[in-house]
């Protein structure tokens, strides 16, 4: 009562691969290789943009100029070399974090700040070295140097609140829903938020971003960074920097 | 087996299976990190960083659509696919590998160098809980990859043993939990910040086709297990569930005595017939889909073996399954439904010869 034995070839992971299924799988395990590596190669190429802000750790700059504390410290330039003119720069401790507390009791003094910065678009960050050099006080600024405010009228603006430590640079791309707990977390440590209204070929303007009282913007509103964000505000030109000073009730979320 | 636990007991097979994929893993980052590198340069350079990061998030998820596929793939042509199941294993504790590498950088990259810890920060800077498209897409992926820590924890025999089959079994289910939390987590979140359309294509396409996989498979093994395939059933309630002729040499035939039964798989060995149940005591692997080798029915997932006349493995190795009677009547092949405790011997019944059980 012989049966026919079976011939279909049965695979054992600890007995010598049938050469059937060698055959059957080489295709298989060739297609699978060429599909990660399309699907890399069509991710990756498919990034957007992140942006042509640059941050140099390697060497250190040094800016002089008048300090402001408030809402957030500012750092008046008045001939920068890369403007030709006036330059605000906006010193932050390297990390997540603002540069209030090491620069405290410094407002209206002339200061000379070294540190390592993040530039886009014109604007300057500055991450502060460590230590008590990066802050050189230099005494009261006579006469006291202020950009006279220009104002450009109310409007109602469409852009997003990024932290610009992080949108210039310090992480590329630093905006948008994915960097949306970082930029919270500077901003909540004290980096100054900046709002970024882009055009529709991609270019951007960035505004420092503030209350319609001049105040820093409130904890309360922090759930709105990185989101796509319609706001209306008072515009002031102060030299080469824009302010936005927002109504906080006009904040609306596009999605 | 069950004899001792090592790491790993390695073969030839499982060396080659772990040489690819960390050729496929290394070759897909370096691609990755390579094309993004040549697409945005100079001062448009991603950062590095942030370029590791999305490497190891998309390796991870691709990782984990080509582990789901494999089950189906398994079930659907069982004889080609099998050397992908047999390893299947170290390919999940890779992909965790990777999805952790990826989760370690976004907390240093993203949540480090704050006001609070990185895992704080992660959980309480967004704060968007009642919105679906502005959800913290952080916590899906933290939710993922705490079950994908416990099945790689789990993945080896130690814990397949003493956790039992089937309660591991349940815990490894969870992969499909995981599954859909990272494709919550990569559509709230890495999509969110992109502006291709390839995106959501690719996402949506691997989707789709593990689903289609998943519904074909399903489909095949529902109708095979409501398929009663018995010819008749005697006096004492045996029933009759092939013909000798049916059933090729150290093969099996796959039958199901009655409607909600287990699965029983009748072997041809030798001169005689031997019938187990169709489940293998290491993962619930198909036994009948086996074949004989040796001497031993021998499973197809993963090589268990088990003596025909008492369903138990040879010895040093101790797994049992469960074992019935037959008998021949004529060229019928008739099974006592009543299965016995599993390493109960029950001697082959020979071909040609009227059984007087």
């Amino acid at each position: 009562m012989a049966s026919k034995p079976d011939d279909a070839p049965f695979y054992v992971g600890y007995l010598p691969l049938p050469a059937a299924i060698r055959r059957f799988l080489l295709p298989w395990l060739v297609a699978n290789f060429v599909l990660l590596i399309a699907v890399g190669v069509v991710i990756a190429q498919q990034q957007r943009d992140p942006g042509d802000g640059t941050w140099n750790t390697a060497t250190p700059v040094t800016y002089e100029g008048v300090l402001t504390l408030d809402p957030y410290p500012l750092l008046r330039v008045t001939d920068a070399e890369e403007t030709g003119g006036p330059l605000t720069v906006l010193p932050i401790e390297m990390g997540k974090r603002g540069s209030r507390e090491r620069l405290a009791g410094l407002e209206g003094q002339r200061v000379r700040l070294t540190g390592f910065a993040i530039r886009r678009t014109g604007r300057v960050v500055l991450g502060l070295e460590a230590g008590d050099a990066a802050i050189e006080p230099l005494g009261p600024a006579t006469p006291a140097i202020t950009f006279a405010p220009v104002g450009l009228g109310t409007h109602t603006l469409i852009g997003e609140i990024v932290d610009p430590q992080c949108f210039m640079g310090a992480m590329k791309p630093g905006e948008g829903k994915p960097h949306k707990v970082c930029a919270t977390l500077c901003i909540a440590g004290g980096i100054p938020p900046v709002f970024v209204v882009r055009d529709q070929a991609g270019n951007t303007v960035t505004y420092l971003l503030m209350t319609d009282a001049g105040e820093s913007l409130p904890p309360s509103h922090y759930e709105y960074i990185a989101d796509p964000l319609e706001l209306t505000g008072r515009i002031q030109r102060q030299g080469d920097m824009l302010v936005l000073y927002a109504d906080l009730s006009s904040f609306r979320r596009l999605e | 087996m069950s004899n001792a636990y090592t790491w790993v007991q390695w073969n030839k097979h499982k060396k080659v299976y772990d040489v690819l994929l960390a050729v496929s893993v290394v070759g897909y980052l370096a691609v990755f990190i390579g094309v993004s590198s040549l697409t945005w340069t100079g001062d448009h350079a991603v950062s590095p960083m942030t370029l590791m990061i999305r490497a190891t998030g998309t390796c991870a998820i691709l990782m984990l659509h080509l582990i789901l596929m494999m089950g189906p793939l398994a079930r659907l042509w069982p004889i080609g696919f099998a050397p992908l199941l047999y390893n299947r294993r170290h390919f999940g504790v890779t992909m965790f590998f990777v999805a952790l590498t990826h989760s370690v950088l976004v907390l240093i990259w993203y949540g480090a160098f704050g006001s609070v810890n990185p895992v704080s920060a992660m959980l309480t800077m967004n704060t968007r809980y009642g919105s679906f498209i502005g959800f913290p897409f952080e916590l899906f992926g933290i939710a993922a990859i705490v079950i994908l820590f416990f099945m790689a924890a789990t993945s080896h025999d130690f814990w397949l043993k003493n956790l039992s089959p089937r309660w591991w079994k349940t815990l490894h289910m969870g992969v499909y939990f995981a599954y859909v939390l990272l494709i919550l987590h990569v559509a709230l979140g890495a999509i969110q910040g992109e502006r291709s359309v390839a995106y959501p294509v690719v996402l949506g396409a691997g989707a789709i086709v593990l689903i289609t996989l998943h519904l074909f498979t399903a489909v095949k093994e529902l109708r095979c297990d409501a398929r009663v395939d018995v010819a008749g059933t005697a006096d004492d309630g045996w029933v009759d569930v092939a013909s000798v002729d049916e059933i090729p040499m150290d093969r099996a035939k796959v039958v199901t005595p009655a409607k909600g039964c287990t699965k029983v798989a009748v072997f041809r060995h030798g001169d005689g017939l031997s019938a187990v149940a169709n489940v293998c005591s290491h993962q619930g692997g198909p036994i009948g889909e086996g074949k004989v080798i040796d001497g031993c029915i021998t499973c197809p997932w993963h090589g268990y073996q088990y003596l025909p006349h008492n369903g138990q493995s040879p010895p040093p190795y101790t797994e049992k399954i469960p074992t019935y009677e037959l008998r021949v009547e004529g060229k019928r092949v008739l099974l006592n439904p009543e299965p016995f405790a599993p390493g109960s011997q029950v001697d082959p019944v020979k071909i040609g010869e009227q059984s007087d059980v």
